[in-house]
């Protein structure tokens, strides 16, 4: 469970431990390595780690460049000492940054890097040569630094130096003091003028050392942007805070299957820029509460004003929806047409960079492009339509109270429908109404809208299923029958997913590949459009000599056959996606000549005190019929790592459950 | 599925050190299984620009969509995590979301600063894809004539030019697609191809020729030579190191030297794609390329008395075969030959920090590599341990208790020659740290409501021969078998049981080919509570097939249940016919190691 804390100057919480700020100096000199560090075999907190971090050091500061406006500068320094071979990866460095169009809104410079080691008993050195820094431009703006420490080897310790620059005030680097392995030390300073107003979040269950800030003065020159457009000349002395917060003994971050996203896991703290009371210029905010937030992205052109509904929007719905009268039609009208003639071009992002019209004749959109041209359709169509902004499952989580525009990846549209608001996809093909895409349960998503702003729950609800019903009789030393898989809710969105990728060859073929021996044959693919549910039927068979007894595993598939928690411990919470259920049902009937004479037991399992998993199985001889029912019914997707122990035995339970037999006897 | 409806490679060989060829194809993608191959990427370097470059989108009607030129495509560089710097780079044009089918036509041209970088001629080059109609002619300048090894393709039509030129044409018609089946060939070794060389070439002031393999040895030897020697000190100290041993000491001090003071890092800039770096520079900053570290290490053999000579390969799953009788650049990895006068030869693998001495694995086994002694190049052989020698044995030992409490478990993971690249034992073994390998062994043992009290991990990487490691624990389960009212139950083999099953092809075109043999042993020792006896028992098995043999024994007395299953996997090629008997026999497998052993209580 991640811990979010605005840490406030004066606010004094009960972990955090008090530092002095002023007049000290950097917890280490470029250079100079103690001995110990180079004698160090092991990392006492963390044993058997590959490297480990020794210090790693950030100092950040603002300041005008030239003309161009306010930027600030993070000199970062990193030491980390290489334990075993499998460390010697940490003496590659790279670090990306957007130069972006003019190719210095962002930059790195004053790279040094070294390596210290002992040879025979002596500490030595051998420093990085400028040649071997190489910069490439990757792509979009975007360009890569990279350098290979010399020199290292097993029981060494480099150290690096760079200073970033960038102008993007409004959302600086965050800091991280984990990362994937462990860190003895991490000291984050920084001097924030008192006239830019940052709010600063913390992530992370760990001991975060705070120094109360200190007040300093510092001078600023140059040209910068005023709000009302022009450029100025200002030159001012200001007060500014000096924070410093301090991390110790920090173990490696480590991901988990079935978690979210990793950056939002890892102790790390976040800025985003509220206000700016520059001095001799009006006050400008800039994204200090959600509400504000949303009024900024209702004003932008490539978000807000993009989706309000002009000309080509409402000669388009005319088109596709004038005839129409039912809202509930005339939204799935213009969600198909979307997806029949725009193809999403594989970008995220929440801003648009063409027109609607240009969108639409191009036939190709990002996902904001594609979601805010429907919301403008819709609202054409007289419905009443929003844009719900959210990150992705892999991209991260938005902050509940203080909003920053870098945690948000992906637009989705809300459309209220009687009395309902229904949250759609028009990028996703194949998705029915009322799903999202699997990325998309994630959390809670912002509705930017006028007067019907507020978060919604993206992952409430979401549920998937597997209805098995197999029919199953003897004769001819031949078990025969017959198995249908039905998957409802999102598994069977992710069952059409698959079939709309590779073809329905390939779903069904996936889905019977553990049903092997029992020879399927003539399967039978089908889809229902509401409720949503796919199946596939398929007669099964299998060769079983007529003996004095018969053993017949009674669960034959359908189910999932190994517990998916492998892992012994865990450290950090789960999050399944969507509520899943697993029916299992087989009717049998008995064969001629022939008795039951063990079955397996009945049998209930339920976890959590509010019993929001439950497994059952029921076994029971009703005439010459045998009826099995192996039930699995998760209605929670969310569980703490405390409660991993258990949850594992559970799953454990249930696969060795399934894996019982039915025994007849031969009368 | 994809159709080449038209495609055109025109060649052009001015001289040793300027070549143009130009591109052109005409493609239609049906559905979207082959939408990949919308998805155009063209890569450019120092020594290969890109010219003329234009793309044409048709819709299934045949009117024109859309029209693209350079500006068009996207520009990205393609860097991993062990590559420094490559002046590699790659147009990108994404033409994926146009409705199927649709067509494009793609033309570009290519020059080059070397005839080095002649382009081999594959009409067919995909799996899934019929071809309508290819064409390949190639310009060759007065006095020069080409060389070529067409595979299953026809022998040129030649035919003079202007100015004295020679001309070269192949032409191919109605190719059907060629499906891509488990367990084939590579598409190099279905379709037709043609493989071209220029005689002559220079690159960055270096002279080579593709007439033999001498010549291409010969441009290998003179970059090598043009390096610096070892520096005093070095030599020094690698010799007082080695001071005295044997020879075999000697190479194993020099490879493990390497191994612990150097690191992989790839810098591909110009000639260094092809010229290593100097020894000296590995020596001092402690990492490079497979290039640079092999010379390094063949730098520091030789220094202490020890032929080694550097060797280039294709490295991979799928290698290039090299034909004695044409020289082509077909390699992509650099090892050393190590020959010794006590024992066989040695093949060192330089880039790896962790693998075992003398081993060269699934990487850079079982295939022909390329020696360079001075100007000469020699054909080696790299060894591919047999079926009896990579062997992986599960060796699992089960107490079972009277009670309801856990059974007690003692499992043994044996992995030797290749198996210790099964399932990822090598790198966990040698490579990650303590959290990880905690994480591989229970991911490995995957033990059914199980407890690990305690394990081990380890792989000896000094010994000569084949590497051998082991894994093993101890831990306790009450879910690894069944036990009900009556009965005690339970699947043999849960710990190696066969998986892989392949469909039925009763149409099969390519041979069934596996490149190395494998040997799995699952050994079961239950010991069950007194007054329990079998109620069914697997049979013994064996069965004898072209592609492998299977053989089971399972036997009761005194209260012990021993349960042994063989199973031997034949490296070779067999002819399409068998493909049945392989599935067939893959099926059984898989039956029969899910097969029970039911007790029950007297």
């Amino acid at each position: 469970m991640y811990c979010s804390k605005a840490v406030v100057p004066l606010c004094i919480l009960f972990w955090i431990a008090a530092l002095a700020v002023q007049a000290q100096k950097p917890p280490i000199k470029y250079g100079k390595v103690e001995l110990t560090d180079l004698q160090r075999t092991d990392c006492a907190f963390e044993p058997g780690a590959a490297a480990m971090v020794l210090c790693d050091y950030g100092e950040s500061e603002f300041a005008i460049e030239g003309s161009k406006g306010f930027a600030y500068e993070l000199k970062r320094h990193k030491r980390i000492k290489i334990l075993t071979k499998s460390g010697l990866e940490q003496a590659n460095v790279q670090v990306y940054y957007y130069a972006g169009k003019s190719g210095d809104y962002e930059k790195i410079r004053e790279v040094k890097a070294m390596c210290h080691y002992l040879a025979n008993g002596v500490a030595q050195t051998i420093e990085l040569s400028s040649k071997d820094i190489h910069t490439t431009e990757v792509g979009f703006g975007v360009k890569e630094l990279k350098f290979a420490i010399p020199g290292a080897r097993e029981g060494c310790v480099i150290e690096y130096q760079y200073s970033f620059v960038s102008r993007d005030i409004a959302n600086l680097e965050g800091w991280y003091f984990q990362e994937n392995i462990p860190s003895l030390y991490s000291e984050y300073r920084m001097i924030m003028p008192q006239f830019l107003i940052y709010q600063r979040v913390f992530h992370g269950m760990q001991e975060l050392e705070s120094a109360e800030p200190v007040i300093v003065r510092r001078d600023y020159q140059g040209y910068i942007d005023s709000p009302d457009g022009r450029t100025e000349r200002v030159s001012f002395t200001e007060n500014c805070n000096q924070n410093r917060w301090v991390m110790k003994n920090t173990a490696s971050f480590r991901a988990e299957p079935f978690m979210g996203a990793e950056k939002d896991y890892a102790a790390h703290m976040e800025f985003q820029l509220l206000r700016m009371e520059i001095p001799g210029t009006a006050a400008q905010e800039v994204m200090s509460s959600y509400s504000r937030f949303n009024n900024t992205l209702l004003e932008d052109e490539d978000f807000g004003k993009y989706a309000d509904p002009g000309r080509f929007e409402k000669d388009l719905a005319g088109q596709i929806a004038g005839s129409i009268t039912e809202p509930r039609a005339k939204a799935e009208a213009i969600l198909a047409h979307l997806k029949e003639h725009i193809k999403w071009d594989e970008r995220h992002g929440l801003f648009a960079r063409q027109s609607t019209a240009k969108v639409y004749q191009s036939g190709k959109g990002s996902v904001a492009e594609i979601n805010l041209l429907a919301v403008a359709l819709l609202r054409a169509a007289g419905l009443q339509a929003d844009p719900v902004i959210l990150g992705t499952r892999d991209y991260g989580r938005p902050h509940p109270v203080y909003p920053n525009l870098r945690k948000f990846n992906y637009v989705l549209v809300a459309v209220d429908i009687a009395d309902k608001s229904l949250l759609l996809d028009a990028v996703t093909l194949d998705l029915p109404l009322g799903f999202l895409p699997l990325k998309c349960l994630n959390g809670q998503g912002w509705r930017v809208s006028k007067d019907r702003s507020g978060f919604l729950p993206l992952q409430d609800g979401a549920q998937g299923g597997r209805n098995t019903l197999v029919k199953l009789r003897y004769e001819n030393e031949q078990w025969t029958g017959s198995a249908v898989f039905k998957n409802t809710g999102y598994a069977a969105v992710v069952a059409q997913q698959t079939v709309s990728r590779e073809g329905e060859k390939a779903h069904v073929a996936e889905l019977l590949s553990d049903l092997n021996e029992w020879n399927p044959a003539e399967p039978k693919f089908t889809r229902v459009a509401d409720p949503f549910s796919t199946a596939v039927e398929v007669q099964i068979s299998q060769e079983k000599e007529a003996g004095p007894l018969l053993y017949l595993k009674p669960v034959i598939g359908g189910i999932f056959t190994e517990n998916l928690l492998q892992a012994e411990s865990r450290q950090w919470p789960l999050d399944f996606t969507f509520a899943a259920g697993f029916n299992y049902v087989l009717t049998l009937t008995v064969p001629e000549g022939y008795t039951l004479a063990e079955k397996p037991a009945d049998q209930i399992v339920v976890f959590g005190d509010k019993k929001d998993l439950s497994f059952h199985y029921r076994c029971a001889a009703e005439g010459n019929e045998i009826v099995v029912v192996s039930k699995l019914q998760m209605k929670r997707v969310f569980f703490i790592s405390e409660e991993y122990a258990d949850l594992r035995k559970f799953f454990d339970l249930i696969v060795q459950k399934n894996q019982e037999m039915l025994v007849l006897k031969q009368l | 599925m994809v159709v080449v409806r038209d495609h055109a490679l025109d060649l052009e060989i001015s001289s040793a050190s300027a070549l143009e060829t130009r591109h052109r194809q005409v493609i239609t993608i049906l559905d979207k299984s082959a939408e990949e191959v919308a998805r155009i990427l063209l890569p450019y370097d120092q020594f290969n620009t890109l010219r003329d470059l234009r793309c044409q989108v048709y819709n299934a009607a045949g009117a024109l969509e859309k029209s693209y030129d350079k500006k068009g495509f996207q520009d990205l560089s393609y860097l991993d995590a062990l590559t420094l710097a490559d002046d590699l780079r790659y147009l990108l044009l994404d033409l994926r979301g146009h409705s199927l089918p649709f067509t494009f036509e793609l033309e570009y041209t290519y020059r080059a600063k070397s005839a080095f970088f002649c382009p081999d001629y594959y009409p067919q080059p995909n799996f899934y894809t019929a071809v309508e109609r290819s064409r390949c002619t190639v310009q060759v300048p007065e006095g020069n004539s080409l060389l070529y090894k067409p595979e299953r393709s026809p022998e040129p039509v030649i035919a003079k030019g202007k100015n004295g030129t020679q001309h070269y044409t192949w032409t191919f018609q109605h190719l059907k697609a060629i499906a891509d089946e488990p367990l084939n060939l590579s598409i190099l070794h279905q379709a037709p191809f043609v493989r071209l060389h220029a005689q002559d070439f220079e690159i960055s002031g270096f002279s080579g020729s593709f007439r033999s393999w001498d010549g291409f040895a010969r441009w290998t030897h003179q970059m090598l030579s043009s390096l610096p020697p070892l520096a005093a000190d070095v030599v020094s100290d690698i010799r007082r190191r080695t001071q005295g041993q044997s020879e075999l000491d000697k190479i194993r001090t020099v490879y493990r030297y390497v191994q612990n003071n150097t690191r992989y890092i790839s810098v591909q800039l110009g000639i260094g794609g092809w010229k290593p770096f100097d020894p000296n520079f590995v020596h001092l900053k402690k990492y490079g390329d497979c290039k640079a570290l092999s010379w390094y290490t063949c730098s520091l053999l030789r220094a202490v008395g020890i032929e080694a000579y550097y060797t280039l390969v294709y490295a991979g799953n799928d290698p290039v075969e090299l034909d004695p009788a044409f020289a082509s650049q077909s390699f992509n990895h650099v090892i050393l030959t190590v020959p010794t006068y006590t024992r066989d030869t040695i093949f060192l693998e330089c880039t790896s920090q962790t693998c075992p001495f003398g081993y060269l694995g699934t990487f850079t086994g079982g295939r022909r590599a390329l020696m360079i002694d001075q100007e000469h190049g020699h054909f080696v052989q790299l060894p591919a341990p047999a079926e009896a020698d990579n062997v992986r044995t599960d060796s699992v030992q089960i107490q079972v208790p009277a009670g309801k409490e856990a059974s007690r478990i003692q499992w043994y993971a044996g992995f030797k020659g290749l198996a210790i690249e099964d399932e990822g034992f090598e790198r966990a073994a040698r490579e990650t740290d303590q959290q990880d390998q905690r994480k591989w062994v229970e991911r490995y043992f995957n033990l059914k409501g199980g407890q690990i009290q305690t394990f081990t991990l380890q792989l000896d990487s000094m010994l000569t021969g084949l590497p051998v490691g082991q894994a093993s624990m101890e831990a306790s389960s009450a879910l690894w078998c069944t036990r009900t009212a009556q009965r005690l139950y339970f699947q043999p083999n849960f710990f190696q049981p066969w998986s892989t099953l392949y469909p039925a092809d009763s149409a099969r075109v390519s041979p069934v080919f596996r490149r190395f043999g494998h040997t799995y042993v699952a050994k079961l020792t239950v010991t069950v509570p007194a007054g329990w006896l079998p109620e069914s028992l697997p049979a013994d098995v064996e069965s004898q097939t072209v592609f492998g043999r299977y053989q089971r024994s399972v036997s009761f007395q005194n209260g012990v249940l021993q349960y042994s299953r063989h199973l031997v996997l034949r490296a070779g090629t067999v002819a399409p016919e068998h493909y049945p008997d392989l599935v067939v026999f893959y099926k059984k497998m898989k039956k029969w190691d899910s097969e029970q052993a039911v007790f029950k209580q007297l």
